[in-house]
């Protein structure tokens, strides 16, 4: 198998980062945007969408692009 | 946007949908398609929450095809049961989605199992340009929640 290194990337995840990519996405799933809610669930409080930390890397960042 | 009506199940009579269940998932079934337009707007969105991105100026961001996956999952599965949670994610990217292109995305219910008493909902969801090129493939494995 051919492991290749990657890059880290971070960033801080707080409500506004939450608030802003369920605008985007349009999921106000409660587990993301209510905590009252996700308190009453097995998460035990709010959670970042899953693909939230969806990214990839600069240039053409994933796209297949022909040569 | 095409395809049936969010849910691909609506009451007979006209009526609110009922809620997508996980009993109500049929596996292999296409729920429709919803087309949307990326532009300088949703971009400018995204920027907001990832001003460091770079991605050429008359793409929209590789992780649109994400977003793009996200926003069919929620008008073509709906209404689902809240506080549903994703357990995995895989996305294959293709052609880049350029701005102004019309990218339509194809959701299907590819699986779901109960397991340890969590049901697990897996849904296939494929873009593709005004062109019929393929821009992504993605599948989102899910927790349902009722």
């Amino acid at each position: 198998m051919n492991i290749k290194s990657l890059s880290t990337i971070s960033r801080d995840i707080d409500m506004a980062a939450i608030l802003a990519y369920a605008e985007i996405t349009g999921d106000f799933n409660p587990i993301h945007v209510d905590p009252a809610f996700a308190a009453t669930t097995a998460m035990g409080g709010v959670i970042a969408h899953g693909t939230l930390s969806a990214r990839w890397r600069p240039g053409h960042g994933g796209w297949r692009v022909a040569p | 946007m095409s395809g049936p009506q969010p849910g691909g199940n609506p009451d007979a009579c006209g009526g609110e949908p009922p809620v997508l269940t996980f009993d109500r998932f049929v596996v292999g079934k296409s729920y429709g398609s919803l087309t949307e337009a990326p532009d300088a707007a949703l971009v400018g969105h995204w920027r907001g929450l990832y001003p460091q991105d770079e991605f050429p100026a008359d793409c929209a961001p590789p992780a649109m095809a994400t977003v793009l996956m996200m926003r069919a999952y929620m008008h073509l599965l709906s209404p689902r049961p809240p506080g549903n949670i994703h357990a995995r994610q895989q996305m294959t990217l293709g052609a880049p989605i350029r701005l102004g292109d019309s990218v339509s995305t194809e959701v299907e219910c590819v699986g779901k199992e109960l397991r340890r008493e969590r049901r697990y909902v897996t849904v296939r969801a494929r873009g593709t340009n005004q062109h019929g090129v393929a821009c992504f493939d993605g599948v989102l494995t899910l927790i349902w929640a009722a």
